[in-house]
C-alpha cells in the first residue's frame, strides 16, 4: 500500500491545468503531470494534509485578489468576489478540507524537522557554501578515495570528479537555504522562513506516517512535489546525475521518498 | 430588523409540515420573506461597493458571500420538485442559525478592519456549511458571470507565483 502527499504547487497545478484544458487554452507552460497524479491515485492512497489546503486557498485566493482587469472598481469587485468563490469551490471538489491531525505527533515531528533543517544549514556552511568550501570538501573526498583504494590515477582527475559531484550537489542546498531565514544586516533580526510551509507540510506527514506505524500498518511514503529546493531533485540540463542532498536526507531521516509527480506514478505505478 | 426577518424565516421553515401536502403559499411566504432579506442586504452590499477603503473589498465579498446562499435557497425552493421540500427546508436551517448569528456578530466591530478580518473567517465558515448543506452555488454558476479571459489570465498569473517548471513543448 502507498500514501502519498502532494505538495501545494502540484494541487494548484493540477486544478489550473484541468481547467486550461476545459477552456481549451494552450497549456505549453503547465505540467499535466499534476492532474496525471491525482487521476492514477485512489483517495485512500492520496494524503491531504491542513497545511496543503490552507495555502492552496491562500495562494488562490490572494492571486484571484491581486488580479486587474478593468477601469471599473464596481465591476472589478464583483468579478473578484466570483473569481474567488469559483476557485475556493473547484479546491473544495479537488481537496476537500482535511482534519486537524493528533498535535503531539505533529510538535514531536516538528522538531525533527527542525533537527534535519538545522542539519542541512551546517552542511551548507561547512560544505557548499562558496567556491573554497566546495574545493575543501572535493580535496577531502578525494583525499579519502586515494587513501581507501590504494588509487594511484591522477590526483587531478580524481579531484576534477569530486569538484563537480560536490557542485552538483550544491544546486539544491543552495535553493534550500535561499529559503531559509538569515540575518543579511547582521542585525540580530532574520529574514521571513520561506521554508516555514514545506516544514509544516513534512511535520504533518511525518506525523500521519507515524500513526500509520502505530498500527504496524506496511505503507510505502511519498511526497509528490515540484519544489526542487525541497521536496524533488534538482535536474541539470544535460547531466544525468540529480542535485538531491535535501529529499535524500528526508529519505534517510524519514523513510519518505519526494520526487515529481511522474516520477512518483513511475515508482507506484510502473506498468501505468 | 435583519435579525427579525431571519428569526422569522427560520420559525416559517421550521412549520414547514414535511408530512403533510405543503400548500403552495407557505413556499411563497418563505420566499418572499427571503427575497425581502436579499433586497435589505444588497442595499448593504451597494454600500461597500461605493467605499474605497482598503478593507471594503473584504466587507462586500462578506455581504456577498451571504447573498449567494439566500439567491440559491430561493432558488431551490422555486425549481425544484415539491417532494423535496422537506429536504430544502432541512438544508436551510443549516445555515439561516448561522447567518443570523454572523449579522448579529458584524454589529459588534467597531472599526472596519476588525469587521473586515472577521467576516472573511465567517464567511469561510458560511461557505463550508453551505456547501455541505448543498446551498453553494456551483463553480459552473460563477464561470457563467466571468469572462473566460479573465479565468486565463487568473490562471496565468498563478503559474508564476507557483514557479511551476515549464514543460518544453
Amino acid at each position: 500500500m502507498v500514501k502519498i502527499l502532494p505538495d501545494t504547487n502540484v494541487v494548484i497545478s493540477a486544478l489550473i491545468y484541468k481547467h486550461k484544458k476545459i477552456l481549451g487554452a494552450l497549456s505549453l507552460n503547465q505540467d499535466e503531470d499534476a492532474l496525471k497524479f491525482f487521476e492514477h491515485f485512489n483517495n485512500d492512497e492520496i494524503i491531504r494534509t491542513l497545511t496543503v489546503y490552507n495555502e492552496s486557498k491562500n495562494k488562490l485566493e490572494k492571486n484571484a485578489q491581486n488580479i486587474k482587469l478593468t477601469e471599473n472598481k464596481d465591476l472589478n469587485k464583483k468579478i473578484v468576489a466570483y473569481l474567488t468563490k469559483f476557485v475556493k469551490i473547484e479546491l473544495k471538489k479537488f481537496y476537500p478540507r482535511p482534519e486537524k491531525p493528533l498535535d503531539s505527533l505533529v510538535q514531536k515531528a516538528k522538531k525533527d524537522v527542525r533537527d534535519l533543517s538545522d542539519y542541512i544549514t551546517m552542511r551548507y556552511n561547512t560544505v557548499y557554501k562558496d567556491d573554497d568550501s566546495q574545493r575543501k570538501e572535493a580535496k577531502r573526498r578525494t583525499k579519502i578515495e586515494i587513501k581507501q583504494q590504494q588509487n594511484k590515477g591522477s590526483w587531478k582527475v580524481i579531484f576534477e570528479k569530486y569538484r563537480e559531484q560536490v557542485r552538483i550537489e550544491s544546486f539544491q542546498v543552495k535553493k534550500f537555504m535561499s529559503k531559509e531565514p538569515f540575518d543579511k544586516n547582521l542585525t540580530g533580526k532574520k529574514s521571513k522562513d520561506k521554508n516555514s510551509g514545506d516544514k509544516r507540510i513534512l511535520a504533518e506527514f511525518v506525523a500521519i506516517k507515524r500513526k500509520h506505524e502505530e498500527n504496524n500498518e506496511r505503507v510505502d511514503f511519498y511526497i509528490a512535489s515540484f519544489d526542487t529546493g525541497f521536496f524533488s531533485a534538482k535536474k541539470i540540463y544535460g547531466i544525468t546525475e540529480k542535485s538531491d542532498i535535501v529529499t535524500n536526507e528526508i529519505k534517510e531521516r524519514f523513510e519518505i521518498i519526494c520526487d515529481i509527480p511522474s516520477e512518483i506514478i513511475q515508482q507506484c505505478r510502473p506498468h501505468v | 430588523m435583519t435579525n427579525q426577518l431571519l428569526a422569522e424565516i427560520e420559525n416559517r421553515v421550521k412549520n414547514i409540515d414535511t408530512e403533510d401536502r405543503v400548500d403552495d403559499t407557505v413556499i411563497d411566504t418563505v420566499i418572499d420573506y427571503l427575497t425581502k432579506l436579499k433586497n435589505d442586504l444588497l442595499k448593504v452590499e451597494k454600500k461597500w461597493l461605493n467605499i474605497d477603503h482598503e478593507n471594503s473589498y473584504s466587507i462586500y465579498y462578506g455581504v456577498r458571500s451571504v447573498i449567494l446562499v439566500l439567491e440559491k435557497i430561493i432558488e431551490r425552493f422555486q425549481t425544484e420538485s415539491i417532494d423535496n421540500v422537506s429536504q430544502i427546508a432541512k438544508d436551510t436551517l443549516l445555515v439561516i442559525p448561522f447567518i443570523n448569528y454572523i449579522i448579529q456578530d458584524a454589529m459588534q466591530y467597531k472599526t472596519n478592519d476588525d469587521l473586515a478580518e472577521h467576516i472573511l473567517e465567517m464567511t469561510d465558515q458560511l461557505d463550508e456549511k453551505a456547501y455541505d448543506a448543498n446551498l453553494l452555488k456551483s463553480s459552473e454558476e460563477y464561470l457563467h458571470d466571468i469572462d473566460k479571459n479573465t479565468i486565463l489570465k487568473f490562471f496565468d498569473g498563478m503559474l508564476e507565483i507557483m514557479e511551476v517548471p515549464k514543460k518544453i513543448p
